[in-house]
C-alpha cells in the first residue's frame, strides 16, 4: 500500500495538515482540526460479528491516536442495507464513518431490486480496512476427503448430491458456494442459515457437507481439528493457515473471492479530512501488533488511499454481477 | 491436573482483588440493567466493551460474563412488582409473580426468585464444569428435524400457558406465529409482510413485543385505577419477605426441574433462556396436582422458570467455550471481547489459557454468591419502589422502556413498535386475551418454520426423516401422547360435567 508523503507528514506532526495540502482553500478548511468531537462509527451488523469486532479494534486505536472517542454504533438489519444507508445519509462533516463491506458496495445493487442508497455515488471511501478469504471447510468426522481433489470426486459420487451451508441468501459464502459447485459440476443444494454460529454446528453434526464460509468464524474449529480446511479463496496462502492450499494450488484456477471492507464517510466530506483519516488508519493498522490482532480474528488488516478502495469496489462489480446472476438470488 | 485442582487454580485467579472487583461490578451492573425494563445485557456489554480493552483478558471476560448472568437475576423483579418483564425471559415471571405481589407477597416472590436463581445458576455451573464437552456433543447431534420436533412439543406444551379460554389461548399462539412470519424468509430471501419498511425486514423485535404487550399495556391499563394503592401500603419487614415452610416445600422440586430444563436449553445453540423459562413453566403446570392455581400466584410458577433461566445463562457458555460457537448475540460479543484481547476462543481455550477458562468458571461461583448477597437486602428496596406514586413511577418506566428498546438496534422504529404493541396489549387485556401464549408463538414459530424447511431441504422432501431420527421420533411421540391425553381429558371432563348436569336435573335441589 502506498501513501502520500504529505499525509504521512500530516499525522506525524499532528498539525492541521490541510494547511499544507490546500494552502489556498477557505480558512475553515485550512484550520481542519479533525476530529474535533467524538466520531460515530456506524456498523451495519450486529455486535459480535467480524465486521463489528474489527471496527471496534480500529476504533479503539483511532481513539487513542486522535484523542477523540470513536464510538461504535450498531445499526443492523436488511442485509446491512440499513446501516450502509445510515452511513451514506449521515452528515458529511467527518464525524460519522463506518465499515462498508463488499456486499454494501459491490454486490447488493445486483441482489436487491432497489437500494435506499447509491453505492457508487453516496459513499466516500477513506481507506481499505480489512479482507478475509472464504475457506472450504468440511467436518472431519463425516467427510473422508483430506484434499480438494478427493472431496470433489467424493461429492460428485454422492447419491442425491451434497449440501452446503451459508449465512444467508446473497452472502459471499452463498455466492462463492454457487460459483464453486457450478464450475466443478457438483450437484449441490444450498442450505441457508442465520450465520456461522448455526452453520458450524450443522456441519459438525453431519447435517451439511461443506461450507465456503468466511474464514474468521472457522478458525477455532479448524485449529481444534473438528473441521478440515481444504482450500482458501485468497490469491495467496493465508498466514494463519499456512498448510492450506489456495484454490488455484488445489486445482481450481481463477477462484479468488475475498470478503473485504473499507472505512467510509458519506459522500461530501472535505478531501482534507478524508486524507487525514486515511493516514491515521494507515498509521494504526500497519503496526505489527495490529496486523497480528487482525490475523487472530481471521482477517488481514489493510490500509491505503481512498482512490485504491474505490478502485477495488469498481473492479469487482462485474464479477459479482455475474455470480449473482449465476446463483439465481434476487432479493426485494 | 484434575478438574478440582484446575478449579482451585481458577479460584486463585478469580479471588485476586482486581478480578473480584470487576466481577462485582459486572454482577451489580447486570442486576441493575436486568431490573430496568428493556435495557438488556447486549446493549450494556457493547457500550462497556471499550472499558475492557485496558484490563487483562481474564478480568474483562469475568466482568462481561457477570453482566450477562447478573441480568437474568434482575429480570424478574419488575415482572413481579409491576407486571413488566425486565428481560424477555422474565415474561413468564409475570404470570404468577404479579398475582403474588397483588396478594401482598411481593417480598416472598422476590426472595424465592433470588433463591431459585441461585439454585439454577449454581447447578448450571456444576453441569458446565463437569459435563461441558459431553453436553456439547449432545447439542451437536441435534439436527434440523430434531429441533423441529422439539419446538413442536414446545408449542403443544404452550397450550398449558393459557389460563382462561382455551380458544383464546390458541388464537393468541396463532397470532404469535403470524407475527413471527414478518421479515425476510431465510430460505429464499423473500420479504414477507414487511410493507416495504426496511426496519421490518429482520422481523419484529422480540423485546419490543414483550415490553409492549406486558409493560406498556400495563401502564395504560393502570390509568383507570391509579387510586388503587393496596400493593404499596404493605409494610416491608424481613419477616414479610421470608417464604413460609409451605413455600419452601412447594418450591424445591420445581427449582430442580427448572434447572434441568434450563441447563438443557442453555447448552443448545440458538435455544436460550426465554424458551427455557417458558418450557419449565409448562412442565410445572403439567406435573402439578392442581394446575388451576397457576396464574393466581402459584410459587412453583416463579421458582421453576427462574431456575431454568439462570441455569440456561450458565450452560450457554458450553458451546461458546468448548467450540467457539456463540449461542446468542451476547455470547458473540463476549467472544469478540476475547478476540480483541488477542485470545482465540474455541476447543483449545481450556488447554491454552487454563487460567482464563478456570478463572472464569470460578468467577461464576463467586459472582452468584455476590448476587445472592446483593439481591436479598435489595428486595426491601425494590418493594419500597412501589411506594413511589404511580404518576411518577409509570412515566419513568415508559421512558426506560423507550430507551431500552431503542438501545438494542439503535432504531427509532422499534420504539414505535413498542407503542403499537402497548395499545394492542391493552386491547387484549380488555378482551381477556393473554399475552404469554402470543409471545411463545412468536418465539417458536420462526424457529419451527426454519428448521422444518431446512429438514425438508436436506431430506429432499422426504417426511420420513422425522421418525427415522431417534431424537426427533422421541419428541414426536411425547407430543402425540400429550395431545391424546389432552383430548381424553377434555372428553372425560365433558362427560363428567354432562353427568353432573343430568343428575342435577333429575334431583332438583330441595325448596326449588
Amino acid at each position: 500500500m502506498t501513501i502520500s508523503r504529505r499525509a504521512l507528514l500530516g499525522t506525524t506532526l499532528g498539525a492541521p495538515f490541510a494547511a499544507t495540502l490546500l494552502p489556498l482553500a477557505s480558512p475553515a478548511l485550512a484550520q481542519v482540526q479533525w476530529p474535533s468531537r467524538p466520531v460515530r462509527v456506524i456498523v451495519p451488523w450486529p455486535p459480535g460479528g467480524s465486521t463489528d469486532v474489527l471496527a471496534r479494534l480500529l476504533s479503539e486505536q483511532l481513539s487513542q491516536k486522535l484523542g477523540q472517542p470513536f464510538v461504535v454504533e450498531n445499526r443492523p438489519g436488511a442485509g446491512g442495507n440499513i446501516g450502509h444507508d445510515a452511513i451514506a445519509k449521515s452528515n458529511p462533516d467527518g464525524h460519522t464513518m463506518g465499515p462498508v463491506t463488499v456486499g454494501g458496495w459491490s454486490i447488493n445493487q445486483y441482489l436487491y431490486a432497489r437500494l435506499p442508497y447509491d453505492p457508487e455515488k453516496d459513499i466516500q471511501p477513506i481507506s481499505m480496512h480489512w479482507e478475509l478469504p472464504n475457506v472450504l471447510a468440511v467436518p472431519a468426522a463425516h467427510i473422508p476427503a483430506t484434499n480438494l481433489r478427493d472431496f470433489v470426486t467424493w461429492a460428485k459420487a454422492k447419491q442425491g448430491g451434497v449440501n452446503y451451508g451459508s449465512p444467508g441468501v446473497g452472502t459471499t459464502p452463498h455466492l462463492s458456494g454457487a460459483m464453486f459447485t457450478s464450475r466443478l459440476g457438483i450437484n449441490a443444494v444450498h442450505v441457508p442459515f442465520r450465520g456461522a454460529a448455526q452453520t458450524i454446528p450443522a456441519l459438525l453434526g453431519g447435517d451439511i457437507d461443506f461450507a465456503l464460509d468466511n474464514l474468521a468464524s472457522y478458525v477455532p474449529t479448524i485449529a481444534g481439528g473438528q473441521m478440515r480446511a481444504l482450500a482458501v479463496t485468497s490469491a495467496e496462502r493465508w498466514p494463519t493457515l499456512p498448510d492450506v492450499p489456495t484454490m488455484a494450488e488445489a486445482g481450481v484456477p481463477d477462484f479468488v473471492v475475498t470478503s473485504w471492507c473499507a472505512m467510509a464517510f458519506p459522500a461530501g466530506v472535505p478531501a482534507a479530512i478524508t486524507q487525514r483519516a486515511a493516514a491515521a488508519i494507515k498509521e494504526v493498522s500497519e503496526t505489527p501488533a495490529m496486523q497480528e490482532r487482525f490475523l487472530r480474528t481471521g482477517a488481514r488488516a489493510l490500509y491505503g488511499t481512498p482512490e485504491e478502495a474505490a478502485a477495488r469496489a469498481a473492479r469487482e462489480r462485474p464479477m459479482w454481477r455475474e455470480v449473482v446472476q449465476l446463483s439465481g438470488a434476487r432479493l426485494e | 491436573m484434575d478438574t478440582l485442582g484446575m478449579l482451585g487454580m481458577g479460584f486463585l485467579v478469580a479471588l485476586s482483588p482486581e478480578n473480584l472487583f470487576y466481577c462485582f461490578l459486572g454482577v451489580f451492573l447486570g442486576t441493575f440493567i436486568g431490573v430496568l425494563p428493556g435495557i438488556g445485557s447486549l446493549a450494556t456489554i457493547s457500550m462497556l466493551l471499550p472499558l475492557t480493552f485496558h484490563v487483562p483478558a481474564t478480568t474483562a471476560i469475568i466482568m462481561l460474563a457477570g453482566i450477562y448472568y447478573g441480568a437474568s437475576y434482575g429480570g424478574s423483579t419488575a415482572s413481579i412488582l409491576l407486571n413488566l418483564p425486565g428481560t424477555p425471559s422474565a415474561a413468564v415471571a409475570c404470570l404468577d409473580g404479579y398475582p403474588m405481589a397483588k396478594q401482598g407477597r411481593a417480598g416472598v416472590a422476590l426472595f424465592m426468585t433470588t433463591i431459585a436463581s441461585f439454585v439454577g445458576a449454581s447447578l448450571g455451573i456444576v453441569i458446565l464444569t463437569l459435563f461441558a464437552p459431553g453436553l456439547a456433543e449432545v447439542a451437536l447431534s441435534f439436527g434440523p428435524a430434531d429441533y423441529f420436533a422439539m419446538m413442536l412439543l414446545g408449542l403443544v406444551a404452550a397450550a398449558t400457558l393459557t389460563q382462561g379460554s382455551p380458544a383464546k389461548g390458541i388464537a393468541m399462539v396463532l397470532f404469535g406465529l403470524c407475527l413471527g412470519m414478518v421479515g425476510t424468509d431465510v430460505q429464499t430471501g423473500q420479504q414477507r409482510f414487511t410493507f416495504d419498511i426496511p426496519y421490518l425486514s429482520d422481523g419484529v423485535s422480540l423485546v419490543a413485543i414483550a415490553m409492549g404487550i406486558f409493560g406498556v399495556a400495563e401502564v395504560i391499563g393502570s390509568i383507570g385505577r391509579v387510586t388503587n394503592r393496596e400493593v404499596t401500603s404493605q409494610k416491608i419487614t424481613m419477616r414479610s419477605m421470608m417464604p413460609t415452610k409451605a413455600d419452601w416445600k412447594a418450591s424445591w422440586k420445581p427449582m430442580l426441574r427448572g434447572t434441568g430444563v434450563g441447563s438443557f436449553f442453555g447448552a443448545l445453540p440458538g435455544a436460550g433462556g426465554t424458551i427455557a423459562s417458558f418450557m419449565s413453566y409448562a412442565v410445572e403446570k403439567k406435573v402439578a396436582k392442581d394446575p388451576s392455581r397457576f396464574g393466581k400466584g402459584a410459587i412453583e410458577g416463579i421458582a421453576a422458570p427462574e431456575s431454568a433461566n439462570n441455569a440456561a445463562a450458565q450452560t450457554a457458555f458450553i458451546p461458546t467455550l468448548t467450540l467457539g460457537i456463540p449461542g446468542d448475540s451476547v455470547m458473540a460479543l463476549m467472544l469478540g471481547a476475547l478476540i480483541i484481547q488477542g485470545i482465540q476462543p474455541g476447543p483449545r481455550l481450556m488447554t491454552e489459557y487454563p487460567e482464563l477458562f478456570w478463572g472464569l468458571i470460578a468467577s461464576f461461583w463467586l459472582g452468584n454468591i455476590m448476587l445472592l448477597v446483593l439481591n436479598i437486602p435489595l428486595i426491601g428496596l425494590w418493594v419500597a419502589m412501589l411506594r413511589i406514586p404511580y404518576s411518577i413511577l409509570y412515566p419513568a418506566i415508559l421512558l426506560f422502556i423507550c430507551i431500552g428498546v431503542f438501545s438494542i438496534n439503535n432504531s427509532h422504529f422499534d420504539v414505535l413498535v413498542v407503542m403499537f404493541f402497548g395499545v394492542l396489549g391493552y386491547i387484549m387485556i380488555k378482551l381477556k386475551f393473554e399475552p404469554a401464549p402470543l409471545l411463545l408463538g412468536f418465539i417458536l414459530g420462526p424457529l419451527m418454520e426454519e428448521h422444518l424447511r431446512r429438514a425438508m431441504l436436506l431430506s429432499r422432501g422426504d417426511l420420513a426423516v422425522f421418525w427415522e431420527r431417534p431424537i426427533s421420533a422421541g419428541f414426536l411421540s411425547v407430543t402425540a401422547v400429550l395431545l391424546l391425553f389432552a383430548i381424553y381429558a377434555t372428553i372425560r371432563g365433558r362427560n363428567v360435567a354432562a353427568a353432573l348436569r343430568r343428575s342435577a336435573a333429575n334431583n332438583p335441589p330441595a325448596g326449588a
